[in-house]
């Protein structure tokens, strides 16, 4: 019997005439991109609310980090105790710790005329906020994703650096006024390609995110970090980003970064 | 190559075999290219994942049964026997596959995915055991009970190819 199904099931099937298949691949991407992107929107938003629920009585005005010195990737592994306190019990490695500051950026968001912001002007910003240093390997997020990453080398090996940006809510066109930025730093002892996270809040709803890696690859060696968390921060906090962006800059971009690849 | 152009590669090379599978599943292309577009959208969120499998064909076939079965929990109270709606297969005797059709439309929805896994894509109980999640020996006990129901289902005169 089963070899007569088998063969009934095969003949059944070679007698139809399916449609075509379209775009069947095409469309699947999108979707996919499109649900990668609400998802990585989605948990910037849950990071950052987790986050300053956990620190709200630790909001602290400037930040510990020494200007022009690259932490050690020691540094990244978590510890924001000094180092003679003693650690209270077992700390889930899983579980980063995290401060959070609160800058007063003197500026307004950026003015005029704002466009949907693109990779490329995201990019060409980025290029413009870090110090001098060889880039390299620059790359952009899929379609509409706004993220992109790059490496640094100051001359000490390059390090990786990426950035993010996302919306908790409906941002509008206008730029808002005088604002102060809710900064959030955290140092992902597991996770050595998030090795110190700074996110950026803005009361508009505007999400940054800074990956500052303390390698380049899971199972790679350790590197150091390309930034400072001082430069991390102000990397983050800088008012021009945004899921709109100042037309000039998204002009720029385009003009600097034609074409780039695309990360996986 | 990025992992998406590797997920592009891998989608375009089967996304037709999926899709038959899942037309015999179902016996409606339409619904069968729903369920493979859904397969290929959560196979490309999972694709890091996807690609440490031993075999990927495998594991884009579970993902498929799995949406499968899901939109027959969701819908079992409504589905029609979609059989009648088709281009006859077997020319030569209409009604030959019109029944096999309604025979096999009439089993559950899992029993249905065993036997078109077993006899349809060829694979080994353990194959479908290890797709559908279930043991080797709910496998067998299906199979012959699914066997033994189509037996039940089909005309008294086509039993002879069963024989």
């Amino acid at each position: 019997m089963t070899e007569d199904l088998r063969a009934l099931l095969r003949a059944d099937l070679s007698g139809e005439r399916p449609p075509p298949l379209g775009d069947l691949v095409g469309a699947a991407i999108r979707d996919g991109r499109r649900i990668r992107r609400k998802q990585r929107i989605r948990r910037i938003g849950a990071g950052l609310l987790a986050v300053a629920a956990a620190v709200t009585a630790f909001v602290l005005v400037g930040d510990g980090g020494v200007a022009g010195r690259r932490f050690p990737p020691t540094e990244a592994a978590g510890v924001l105790s000094p180092p003679s306190v003693p650690l209270a019990g077992p700390v889930p490695v899983s579980t980063a710790e995290a401060r959070t500051l609160t800058i007063r950026s003197g500026t307004k968001r950026a003015g005029g005329s704002r466009e949907k912001a693109t990779s490329a002007a995201m990019l060409h910003l980025l290029t413009q906020l870090l110090p001098p240093g060889r880039m390299t390997h620059l790359g952009v997020a899929a379609e509409d994703d706004l993220q992109v990453q790059l490496y640094l080398d100051d001359g000490s090996g390059p390090g990786m650096v990426r950035v993010g940006v996302g919306a908790s809510g409906p941002i509008s066109g206008e730029p808002p006024g005088g604002e102060t930025v809710s900064v959030t730093i955290r140092h992902m002892p597991d996770n050595c390609l998030q090795g110190t996270v700074v996110d950026a809040a803005w009361p508009d709803g505007t999400l940054v995110r800074v990956d500052v890696a303390s390698c380049l690859d899971q199972a790679g060696p350790p590197t150091l970090p390309a930034l400072t968390v001082d430069q991390a921060v102000r990397v983050a906090a800088d008012p021009r980003w945004g899921v709109t962006m100042d037309a000039t800059l998204v002009a720029a971009g385009a003009k600097q970064f034609p074409s780039l690849p695309v990360l996986g | 190559m990025t992992e998406d152009d590797e997920f592009a590669e891998f989608a375009n090379a089967h996304a037709e075999r999926l899709r038959n599978t899942a037309f015999m599943l179902c016996h409606d292309w339409h619904l069968a290219q729903d369920l493979t577009q859904t397969t290929l959208t959560k196979l490309f969120l999972s694709w890091r994942r996807a690609i440490q499998a031993d075999n990927l064909v495998a594991y884009a076939q579970k993902i498929l049964l799995r949406s499968y079965l899901d939109h027959r929990r969701r819908r079992s109270s409504t589905e029609s026997t979609p059989g009648v709606l088709h281009e006859p297969a077997y020319r030569e005797n209409p009604e030959l596959r019109l029944t096999m059709l309604d025979a096999l439309a009439g089993l559950p929805a899992r029993d249905r995915a065993i036997v078109i896994l077993r006899y349809f894509e060829d694979y080994s109980v353990e194959q479908v055991a290890d797709v559908l999640e279930i043991p080797v020996s709910v496998v067998k006990s299906q199979t012959r009970r699914s066997l033994g129901k189509l037996r039940e289902l089909l005309a008294a005169d086509q039993l002879a190819l069963f024989a």
